[in-house]
């Protein structure tokens, strides 16, 4: 059976938290409001996107946390 | 949506408020929550969609499910859906959900569904992870609700924790998107932050998500159950700091990311900081819920005198167009604490599930709880870090 660790007692940095208000920003860039939970789920591996939701993928993960760019790439 | 949205300067939410006002106006389908049943194989303290409520015998068959997904196929523009989201109950409860999920998943529309499940059937049946993955489910939505023994209790089953561990870690190992849901109430908040590092290191889902327990279904008079309003800001420091120390990993599919789930608006200084998200409702703006019995809602926790149609009598396409008025025209909910609130634009009243009827306010505001903890306007953002969780002790 899994053993319980005991929690981590680190606090967010000054540079952690300018990281989350700039990622914040990027939220507020995307087109659909609510397109965190239409991207989570993403595609099933290996189906043709193509016959669907067209832009059904991570997209809006990679635009607001792996984005060094505040201006590009824009969201589709 | 081609273009990037234009933020002003001076209110970073305009783009925001807009295009939520849009999307209201436009309401296109992309989602669908069908309550595939009310049946369980579990009695937890907590539940939300209790089977006792309900005329179980009412429960739609395998065809008329089926008919309905198809239906909507032929009756909706479908070029912007996404998703299907199964709730229960017990979904794995219906011996039909592998003949239901076969038939439809033959659309490509519907190849990309989750299911939210208390682990049992796949714990048992492991071979269920391939045969779900080759009709289309993408996700497996997993509670876990304390540690073993808290979990077990609140579950009324021995080895629930145990069964919902292994399923959560057998549908990461299968590259599920895995969300483990864990509720968070008076009784198990002090094991949150150890429950966050078990989960995180032994199963690696995609989403830690933390709910708050409404006070709906089972839940509504568990009064000992509740948090207060300390603790349930105590839940907020704790995503607050989770999310702020880990989310520059976000973008990596394996990294674990913590959410509150559909909690309601938090405020304009903490969304999108304490989750990877800025929230506002969707049900009956994107999202269409099916009810076990057909009756066509907006989401299976949302209570049932919001019932806009049945799919029994009425064509899906119908009910979606010409109701859901209280869904996209929210100024009914002006009321109680709702009616001069500062954030009206933001939220429109909240998570529709806080209504207890047509005409209450909205039950246990999420800002308005918070918005105590929060410091004078010129503090908020550079406050973030005085409200950061500190653990307590075990």
């Amino acid at each position: 059976m899994q053993e319980a660790t005991q929690p981590t007692s680190s606090h967010a940095s000054p540079a952690d938290i300018e990281n989350a208000l700039k990622f914040r920003r990027r939220m507020l860039q995307w087109p659909n409001p609510v397109e965190f939970v239409n991207n989570l789920y993403g595609c099933h591996p290996g189906d043709n996107t193509d016959d669907n939701a067209g832009d059904d993928n991570t997209d809006y993960f990679t635009f607001v946390y792996d984005n060094d760019d505040e201006n590009k790439p824009e969201p589709k | 949506m081609t273009m990037k949205t234009n933020q002003n300067q001076n209110d970073p939410f305009s783009g925001w408020k807009r295009q939520i006002k849009d999307l209201i106006k436009e309401h296109p389908l992309q989602i669908i929550s069908w309550e595939a049943t009310r049946r369980c194989n579990l009695k937890c303290v907590h539940c939300g969609s209790p089977a006792e409520s309900v005329r179980l015998e009412d429960e739609l068959s395998t065809d008329e499910v089926v008919g309905a997904f198809e239906q909507i196929m032929h009756d909706f523009d479908m070029t912007r859906f996404r998703h299907i989201n199964i709730t229960g109950g017990e979904p794995f409860v219906r011996k039909d959900l592998l003949k239901v999920l076969k038939r439809i998943s033959r659309f490509p529309a519907y190849r990309n569904i989750d299911i939210q499940t208390n682990g049992i059937a796949i714990a048992e049946h492991p071979d269920l992870l391939a045969e779900l993955k080759a009709y289309g489910v993408t996700g497996l939505g997993i509670s876990i609700d304390g540690l073993e023994e808290t979990h077990d209790a609140f579950r009324k089953f021995k080895g629930g924790y145990a069964k919902a561990f292994c399923a959560a870690q057998l549908a990461v190992q299968h590259g599920y998107v895995v969300t483990v849901s864990v509720v968070a109430h008076a009784k198990n908040i002090e094991e949150i932050p150890s429950l966050f590092q078990v989960v995180k290191n032994q199963i690696k889902p995609r989403v830690f998500r933390l709910m708050t327990m409404d006070q709906i279904g089972r839940a509504e008079s568990l009064e000992e159950y509740k948090l207060s309003t300390m603790q349930f800001s105590q839940v907020i420091k704790f995503l607050q700091n989770e999310y702020a120390k880990s989310c520059t990993g976000y973008g990596d599919p394996q990294s674990t990311m913590v959410e509150i789930g559909c909690g309601g608006w938090l405020g304009e200084e903490l969304e999108g900081l304490v989750r990877p998200f800025i929230f506002h409702c969707i049900a009956g703006i994107n999202n269409l819920g099916i009810l076990f019995d057909g009756k066509l809602g907006a989401c299976s926790n949302i209570p049932r005198n919001f019932i806009e149609g049945d799919l029994r009598k009425d064509r899906i396409k119908d009910v979606w167009e010409n109701g859901y008025q209280r869904h996209r025209q929210p100024d009914w909910k002006k009321v109680g604490v709702c009616k001069e609130c500062s954030e009206w634009e933001y939220c429109h009243g909240g998570p529709m599930h806080l209504r207890t009827s047509g005409s209450s306010s909205c039950q246990d505001c999420a800002f308005m709880i918070l918005r105590n903890y929060l410091k004078t306007p010129s503090d908020r953002v550079s406050g973030f870090a005085d409200i950061i969780y500190e653990p307590t002790a075990h």
